[in-house]
């Protein structure tokens, strides 16, 4: 039943509900047409004829364009529907495309850059490494030192489960956290920087590190994994680590906050206090009179902005000094590029999305197009050869045609993206999750993307039929017709 | 009627080139239409008359040959000057009447005046001049699905007066309608010719039309094979050159 319901929904509603604003704009179009005619008929009158009529002509013929269309409503539709439904993939692969271009792309200054354990995956490195490489970066020269209150930050991933079992270990009861000083969350999180939030977002995210700096034990989520383990901020739970990485380690957690909705790159994710996971190792060695194996090795990652090459250069000399940071060693790299190289699993279907799938898609928008206008110049070659005989020149025949496809492909193109923009991203992004990122976001320039992508498909895909309406021998047409 | 010439057709050939196959249709012609002359072109399937109506509208271009409307030689004219003269100075009635369906009975009849140097009260003023001639001032906002053959006809006919062309060129415009629709079309182009001074140039199978014009020329295999005078048939003639 509910599979009929769907097919329902999508096979009937759906197109007629993406129609309606497309027949809304044509109206809207002709509507404007209209009026700009009225209103060119009565500023023209002043204006020497010539130049006049011409002024006068454009609205007229984009009536004629716009009758044209909606002269096979079946055709415009299924034409409009076709480069919709394409455009929208199309949105949806540059969507995560551009956003890993984004992420994997060098900035030239006030970058981050990422050290790491040289050999060892995961990387894990002591914790006397953060004060030690704090102490490098902030004693660079001048210039170059980066501030240890705002330009440093550790991660720590920790896997818990709010089910000791780890066999009943699942979506619902699993949070991995982000282990790290809190302030680092006002800093150096990208798309969490105070600058860039709103108002409101930046001041959500100030009260969040200050209730994670008041009680240790404070946690942060996101509200897609709040709702996925169904709890509220202020409630109280205990997790169990993953025997695999911190055994026998316990948290005592009270959730004090979320992230901003706007960020949505963390949905999933949760944040708690490096300080308390420390201090949770530390009570396992007092009760058990032995380290915890981790004790030693729980930094993942050093994250430092750096405000050029050349700082980054003398930090990484500074490391590679004999006897500093050798055990284990370490290497530096842009951020950008360590998220690269952790895309580099992905580059093949990356690839193809980018190579393959996009120009695909876009072929075959030209292809539905072309067909469609094909059929329609092929059955109105008579009008087009009345035209000729009226005195309308090839040109004024090809803007014709060129016009229906262009109004076509750019309406779908804008409506598909407007409400993609707007839908997708009310409802929480695209879920694909690809690396560490599980959802993407439709970027505000797809509002100009699609209309641009549905003229140029439509252009594409009708020039050649439109060079052969404007190339119509009249006597040729009326002899067959004859 | 005046006996001065408004179009002149000297030496005229045309000939189509199918595959390797050299066609002559139309050969060496002579032919001398003077203003306000309702002529009517006959003559068998293939014998060329459309082709020659098609070039003294503009619409082809000769092998060779000269053809001059009024004072201006339009065999010697790129396609876009043509395009242009076709505006101004010819009307053509199509046996199809060719209307656009998506636009009404106005829309169609203003088309090529789109193409005019005209101001919005102008336009309106020739369109309605127009239609009302053809009596179907009560019929603007109709488009052709909603109008009979001959109502269709008589909207084609508007378009092609309403740039108060030189020249009327109508291709079997009677051809698709029935015998009493075809007499009321005939009637209007008579009335025009009258009242208006048109000239007229008529292809048409249908010998009760081709008895309303003036003069009617017979071509056969692309020659001219007899010129008359409406009810005085008569021998070819040579015309001066």
């Amino acid at each position: 039943m509910k599979i009929v319901l769907v097919l329902f929904l999508v096979l009937f509603v759906g197109p007629f509900v993406l129609l309606l604003p497309f027949f809304g704009m044509l109206g809207a179009m002709e509507l404007c047409a209209r009026v700009g005619g009225r209103l060119s008929e009565s500023l023209t009158a002043t204006l020497p004829p010539k130049f006049g009529a011409a002024v006068i002509a454009i609205p007229k013929f984009a009536i004629i364009i716009l009758k044209s269309i909606r002269r096979n409503l079946l055709r415009s539709s299924l034409s409009y529907l076709a480069v919709f439904v394409m455009v929208l993939v199309i949105t949806g692969i540059w969507s995560i495309l551009t956003f890993l271009d984004a992420a994997t792309s060098a900035k030239a200054a006030n970058f981050k850059a990422l050290v790491t354990d040289k050999f060892q995956i995961p990387s894990q490195m002591p914790p006397s490494y953060i004060g030690e490489l704090t102490r490098e970066a902030a004693n660079l020269p001048a210039g170059m030192r980066a501030d240890p209150a705002k330009d440093v930050m550790t991660w720590s991933f920790v896997g818990t489960s709010l089910d000791p079992d780890p066999s009943k270990r699942s979506q619902e009861n699993m949070i991995i956290f982000f282990s790290m000083d809190p302030r680092g969350l006002l800093n150096m999180m990208d798309d969490l920087e105070q600058d860039r939030l709103s108002p409101a977002d930046a001041k959500q995210m100030r009260e969040n590190v200050a209730a994670m700096q008041t009680n240790i034990k404070g946690i942060v989520l996101s509200e897609e994994k709040l709702r996925t383990i169904n709890r509220k901020v202020g409630d109280r739970l205990k997790v169990y680590c993953f025997p695999g990485q911190y055994k026998d380690i316990e948290f005592d957690v009270e959730i004090v906050g979320t992230f901003p909705r706007s960020a949505g790159r963390y949905d999933g994710s949760a944040i708690l206090n490096l300080e308390y996971l420390q201090k949770s190792l530390d009570a396992y060695e007092r009760k058990t009179g032995k380290q915890h194996p981790m004790s030693n090795r729980y930094i993942n990652l050093f994250w430092v902005r750096v405000p050029n090459e050349d700082a980054m250069r003398a930090l990484a000399e500074s490391l590679d000094k004999p006897g500093r940071f050798s055990t284990p060693p370490v290497k530096i790299e842009r951020g950008s590029s360590a998220v690269s190289s952790f895309l580099d699993a992905y580059k093949d279907i990356i690839a193809g999305m980018r190579y393959l799938l996009v120009p695909a898609i876009v072929a075959v928008m030209i292809l539905v197009i072309a067909n469609a206008i094909s059929i329609s110049v092929r059955e109105r070659r008579p009008e087009m050869a009345v035209l000729k005989v009226l005195g309308f020149q090839p040109w004024q025949v090809l803007i014709l045609i060129l016009g229906e496809a262009l109004i076509v492909g750019v309406l779908a193109g804008g409506l598909c993206t407007t409400l993609a923009y707007y839908g997708v991203n009310a409802r929480g992004g695209i879920q694909f999750p690809i690396a560490f990122f599980g959802k993407f976001f439709i970027p505000v320039e797809s509002l100009w993307w699609g209309p641009v992508l549905g003229a140029i498909a439509a252009i594409a895909g009708s020039v050649v039929p439109a060079w052969s309406a404007r190339s119509v021998r009249v006597s040729e047409v009326f002899a067959k017709i004859a | 009627m005046t006996n001065k010439p408004i179009v002149q057709v000297r030496d005229l050939y045309k000939s189509f080139t199918r595959g390797a196959e050299k066609i002559e249709v139309l050969t060496d012609l002579n032919v001398d239409v003077a203003e306000g002359e309702f002529l009517a072109l006959m003559g068998p399937s293939g014998s060329g008359k459309t082709t020659l109506l098609n070039l003294i509208a503009g619409l082809d271009q000769p092998t060779s040959g000269k053809i001059l409307v009024g004072d201006q030689e339009i065999s010697a004219m790129t396609e876009s000057q043509l395009a242009r003269w076709r505006t101004r100075h010819v009307g053509f009635v199509f046996q199809f009447y060719h209307l656009l369906p998506v636009l009404t009975a106005y829309e169609n009849v203003e088309l090529p005046l789109l193409l005019m140097p005209l101001t919005a009260a102008e336009r309106k003023r020739q369109v309605l001049n127009a239609l009302e001639l053809v009596q179907l001032s009560n019929r603007l906002s109709h488009r052709p699905g909603m109008l009979s053959g001959g109502q269709q006809q008589r909207v084609g006919i508007a378009r092609a007066i309403v740039t108060d062309p030189t020249l009327i060129v109508a291709d079997e415009p009677t051809g698709d309608l029935d015998s009493k629709s075809a007499n009321e079309i005939l009637s209007l182009l008579d009335l025009l010719r009258e009242s208006l001074n048109k000239t007229i140039i008529m292809v048409t199978h249908d010998p009760h039309a081709a008895e309303r014009a003036q003069r009617l020329l017979h071509l056969e295999k692309g020659r001219l094979v007899m010129d008359s005078t409406q009810g005085e048939p008569r021998p070819t003639v040579a015309f001066p050159r």
